[in-house]
């Protein structure tokens, strides 16, 4: 139990809900009910306007790849058993960046590749938002 | 900006680092530098420090020194603190809330073992990922390049190659064997696309720089470099929150330096940019405008960044090819100030007298600028 807590480093308030709300399937995101834009999950200001009016929402999942790397020595003892395996910067459909791993498909997996999120139990209570290809056969997100 | 010089600098690597600790390396390095300048150490009333052996950097070199300085700044914006350090010494100077200000530095990361030494742990969002700290950021930076850009491999290792024939005109460099595009290519793959010779060394070092204002100058010892413009800029921390990949801090920093000091980047006659990593000179050299955007991995290949070629680039061998021992900032700026007094020697750059130099910090995250000559504004 100790290790998968590692994986997640040090939590606290605001940086634990997005894990929450993984483990209930949900991609967590803030939206401004000043300006309406969309930030990630830990911010508490809204870098468009300054307004700290931010309220939790549940992203549709949906992305594309901004960049990717295939890491070959990893930092994390949990992970260095499924080196090599690739990080990637997803540009959400609600114009939100967000960093994450795509363990499947990695020959297929270029900039602009269509994916969606997926969620990875890391603990009791606590998933990873992580995403994977879209293929013909992904169901198509509410 | 008029009058302020650079009258001291001087730096340690490899075997003149042996046996001595973080706090005696900043000793002998300040030491070095003061008596260049023919300076007295109680004169030393300006610290600027962020070597990381101490929460408070610049409070542990005074201590260290045994002086008791009436103006400290220990800015951590990673390596390029040292650039942005210069700036901020400058304006001290200027206000005359200092007379003589000391900038040093030292690490001894790889003697000790500790490998690269970063305080930094990425956050909750990125920690998780097993993103390596810094190499993988920079990994998705070089990423979106090639695809944006078509940047290749070969151009990211032609960087390197470069780096490595300044270094082998360097007595001092760490590393100074042959080296080929297909070495880079060959050696292992970190994070996709950088392999380890993309990546700056891990050495010990130790570096100083003793400035004054330029009335004072002229009297003291060694040829006076003046710090004609300085600029500081900073676009994220971590690369998820990064804009534009293909851009960094150094396309508002260096504009801003060289406003300052009133010239274009035609009239640098040579650049020391931190070369954390191969991509990352590439975009700096994007950003300064010393070629258009996507055209850096062409400039390099053609060597125009070699050797002889016409924009002189990293001439110590860069933290590819002399030495980094974790921030390199200060490496940067002693290396500027050996070519502009004509002392680089075998690598030295024929009528050099304005250089420009650059720092970066984190993840591409933060940009420090100066221009330096020796020609008075």
């Amino acid at each position: 139990m100790q290790a998968s807590t590692d994986r997640l480093g040090a939590l606290s308030g605001a940086e634990r809900e997005l894990f929450e709300y993984a483990a209930r399937g949900q991609l967590l995101l803030r939206h401004c009910r000043k300006c309406g834009q969309h930030g990630t999950a830990a911010r508490y200001i809204c870098a468009g306007c300054g307004s700290q009016q931010l309220e939790p929402m549940s992203a549709s999942g949906i992305g594309t790849v901004h960049a990717f790397t295939v890491v070959h020595r990893s930092p994390l003892e949990q992970l260095r058993d499924r080196v090599p395996y690739v990080v990637a910067l997803v540009d959400l459909a609600e114009g939100v960046r967000v960093l994450g791993n795509i363990w499947h498909d990695q020959a297929d997996i270029h900039v602009g590749a269509r994916v969606e999120v997926e969620f990875e139990a890391v603990a009791e209570g606590l998933a990873l938002p992580q995403f994977r290809l879209v293929t013909a056969d992904s169901p198509i997100q509410p | 900006m008029t009058g302020i010089s650079i009258v001291g600098a001087a730096d340690l690597v490899g075997d003149e680092t042996v046996g001595q600790s973080v706090d005696q390396l900043m000793v002998t390095a300040t030491m070095l530098a003061l008596d260049e300048a023919g300076l007295d150490l109680q004169s030393v009333d300006g610290v600027f420090c962020a070597t990381p052996n101490d929460n408070m950097p610049t409070l542990r070199l005074a201590e260290t020194l045994g002086i008791r300085p009436r103006f400290f700044d220990g800015t951590s914006v990673g390596g390029g603190s040292y650039e942005s350090f210069l700036g901020h010494a400058a304006l001290a100077l200027q206000a005359g809330l200092c007379d003589v200000a000391l900038l040093a530095y030292a690490s001894t990361q790889k003697s000790s073992r500790g490998g690269f030494q970063t305080r930094s742990t990425p956050p909750a969002w990125e920690y998780p990922y097993g993103l390596s700290y810094p190499s993988s950021s920079f990994a998705l930076i070089a990423n979106r390049h090639m695809h944006q850009y078509g940047t290749t491999s070969e151009q990211l290792a032609a960087t390197a190659v470069a780096a490595r024939d300044w270094a082998r005109l360097n007595p001092r460099a760490a590393r100074r064997e042959p080296l080929s595009v297909a070495d880079v290519l060959a050696s292992p793959m970190i994070s996709s696309p950088l392999h380890k010779l993309d990546c700056c060394l891990v050495t010990d070092g130790a570096g100083a720089i003793v400035l004054t204002r330029s009335d004072r100058a002229a009297d003291l010892a060694a040829t006076p470099v003046h710090v004609l413009g300085h600029g500081e800029a900073f676009t994220h921390r971590y690369i998820s929150a990064m804009d534009d990949l293909t851009r960094s801090a150094a396309a508002q920093s260096g504009p801003r330096a060289l406003q300052m000091a009133g010239l274009q980047i035609r009239d640098i006659d040579v650049f020391q940019l931190y070369d954390a990593f191969t991509i990352s000179v590439l975009i700096t050299l994007e950003d300064l405008g010393v070629c258009a955007r996507g055209e850096s991995g062409a400039l390099v290949e053609s060597g125009a960044t070699s050797p002889g070629g016409s924009i002189p680039l990293n001439t110590s061998g860069g933290g590819l090819s002399y030495c980094h021992p974790g921030m390199f900032g200060i490496f940067l700026l002693v290396e500027a100030v050996r070519q502009l007094r004509g002392e680089a020697g075998d690598r030295q750059v024929n009528n050099a007298t304005t250089a420009l130099v650059h720092g970066l910090g984190g993840v591409l995250s933060s940009g420090s600028t100066a221009v330096l000559s020796t020609r008075t504004p």
